[in-house]
């Protein structure tokens, strides 16, 4: 990233009259928004700026279907990092893009993998505190700001379902009413639903940052063995090879009362044996089952 | 690209591109820096090849304009060149949009709005207007309207303008414009700075012609070490003013003419094995420019052949 571009260097005329830099687990969209209100542009001014201008998926779809900020496959990023001056890699990890293609080694619409919220939703305090649209916010089993512990809001007070961009809105407004984002219902949630919700943020922050698909892989032989053990006919093999996605997997893994740790474990290299349910205290300092602690 | 040595084995000459704080930029660029710090108005003229774009250039990235990655953007000084060969406000407005970047394309009535706020944001306290001889009536219109927007809430902005233009003739542009008495040339002429509305920045005089070429000594001393130019500043203001170089008859030596026929004659001694220049090269150059200019040569042959030459038809 460049701190700052002078009028000298060939940066000035390659950058946007005001540059903003994206901030610790920002959502690319909430990027977006910021530099278009930053340079006072109407929302989608900087969606359309990187949009590939030969996609062929219709504009209604590309503002509603959220995969697409997600894994933008239709976005330039390499651009947005030249009119922004700032390194691709911090542009890139305002999506899930690297995690997804590293977790199910898939270069084919890995977004659909990961099971994403069907509706645009945002915490009302982290924009008014912040500006900010966290990447969490797409996560399907998050439905609650754990900063703030207020439910996240999908729709405006006049009733209309909230869009992250719309060619008539200003950025971070109602494109029906104009309300500002910040200015929605905050309702507290649930302390229940927080600690839930604290778990699936582990389990995805967990394969996020060390999900390949073999651990992938062990984590849905984890369920299928103790589906096996408890003789649930619910849960078929099929269902968790290939009809689940990560949010799926998550919401079965925390319902299964299973932690990070346990998959872990079961991916190690000594057989497992529901270890869950055992008591075990290896004294050596290499035991695989405290790999997960260290 | 092959580098090609001189006869006697030394490197191609290099022609150094620093720039000169002359005299006339001195009092060039004082009134184009109180024009920015009183927010003050003025037609700025001067004869073509004085160096105002260059003075414009200089102040322009001296100014601190900078972008910070925390979205702050402060360009202090706004410059552009006036639109050619397009008379529609639109041309001067996407001008002016160009100089903060890149910028997304937008309807002319949403930019005109859009330009103010970006001028109030980037915290713009000076426009100049280069080459402002080719601005017209539209444009100068738009020129009123945005200023006054930014002088207007909610941005209450007073930003100094400078209509940088040539002339020539003695003649100063948009002096009778402005004395027009219709209402919006009332209103641009009632703006322009009280004490020194219109002003004509001088050329070189021989004391600071020998200042200059004191200059191009320490400059070019690495090529040519024994280089003595101070002594030839009466001749060279002589044959600088002559009546073809200075048709006005200002009696004073542009920038222009003076590297022209410096570069020229120290060129021509570098490869030819000098380490100095004489009278009678710098005075052969300066008959090319005042006499031989209007001269047509013809090209023949081709570059790698020997026999490449240029002959003299005019």
């Amino acid at each position: 990233m460049i701190n700052r571009v002078r009028l000298a260097q060939p940066a000035w005329h390659l950058t946007f009259p005001h540059r903003v830099v994206p901030r610790q687990d920002e959502w690319l969209p909430g990027v977006l928004l910021r530099c278009d209100e930053a340079n006072h542009w109407g929302s989608e001014t900087t969606f359309s700026q990187i949009l590939h201008p030969h996609h062929d998926i219709s504009h209604k779809k590309l503002l509603t279907d959220m995969s697409h900020l997600v894994v933008p496959s239709v976005l330039r990023l390499d651009h947005l990092s030249d009119l922004l001056a700032v390194s691709l890699r911090a542009i890139v990890a305002t999506t899930y893009q690297s995690e997804l293609v590293r977790i199910f080694s898939s270069s084919q619409s890995p977004s659909q993998h990961l099971g994403l919220s069907h509706s645009f939703r945002l915490c009302p305090e982290c924009l008014a505190q912040h500006r900010m649209l966290s990447r969490t916010l797409v996560l399907l089993n998050i439905t609650c700001c754990l900063e703030h512990q207020v439910m996240l809001q999908d729709r405006c007070t006049c009733g209309a379902a909230l869009q992250v961009f719309h060619p008539r809105a200003q950025p971070f407004t109602c494109y029906k009413c104009g309300l500002h984002w910040e200015k929605l219902a905050h309702r507290p949630a649930d302390p229940s639903r927080v600690e839930l919700e604290q778990k699936y943020l582990s389990f995805y922050e967990f394969f996020f940052t060390r999900g390949t698909p073999a651990l992938l892989a062990s984590a849905r032989h984890l369920l299928l063995d103790d589906a096996e053990e408890k003789e649930e006919k619910v849960m078929t093999h099929d269902f968790i090879e290939k009809g689940s996605s990560l949010s799926m997997l998550i919401y079965l893994l925390v319902n299964g009362n299973y932690s990070p740790r346990d998959v872990m474990v079961y991916a190690g290299p000594l057989p497992w044996r529901s270890l869950k349910w055992l008591t075990f205290d290896c004294p050596a300092q290499t035991c695989p089952y405290r790999m997960y602690d260290e | 690209m092959t580098n090609h040595l001189s006869q006697d084995g030394r490197s191609p000459f290099q022609v150094q591109e620093s720039f000169i704080e002359t005299a006339f930029e001195q009092r060039f660029q004082t009134l184009l820096r109180h024009a920015w710090q009183a927010r003050s108005w003025h037609v700025i003229a001067a004869v073509p090849g004085s160096g105002k774009s260059l003075g414009i250039n200089d102040v322009i990235v001296n100014s601190g304009a900078r972008k910070d990655a925390n979205g702050t953007t402060s360009l202090p000084v706004l410059a552009v060149r006036a639109p050619k060969n397009a008379k529609q406000e639109q041309a001067l407005g996407m001008a002016l949009s160009a100089s903060f970047g890149v910028v997304p394309p937008m309807d002319w009535q949403l930019r005109r709005v859009w330009l103010a706020r970006v001028m109030a944001s980037t915290q713009v306290e000076c426009l100049i207007i280069d080459d402002a001889q080719d601005l017209t009536l539209p444009h100068l219109a738009f020129l009123k309207e945005l200023t006054d927007n930014l002088a207007a809430p909610p941005y209450q902005r007073q930003i100094g303008l400078c209509l940088v233009a040539a002339n020539g003739g003695n003649v100063v542009p948009f002096k009778e414009t402005f004395a027009d008495p219709e209402i919006l040339w009332r209103q641009f002429r009632r703006r322009l700075d009280t004490e020194r509305p219109f002003c004509v920045v001088l050329g070189h005089t021989m004391e600071e012609v020998r200042d200059i070429l004191t200059t191009f000594e320490d400059i070019y001393r690495s090529q040519l070490p024994d280089l003595k130019l101070r002594a030839f500043a009466k001749p060279i203001f002589t044959w600088l003013t002559h009546q073809s170089l200075d048709p006005d008859a200002t009696g004073r030596v542009t920038m222009d003419h003076l590297t022209r026929l410096v570069i020229s004659a120290l060129r021509h001694s570098y490869e030819q094995g000098e380490t100095s220049v004489n009278e009678k090269v710098l005075q052969g150059r300066a008959e090319f420019m005042i006499l031989r200019r209007d001269e047509i040569t013809a090209i023949d042959g081709t570059s790698s052949q020997p026999s490449f030459e240029a002959t003299e038809v005019g």
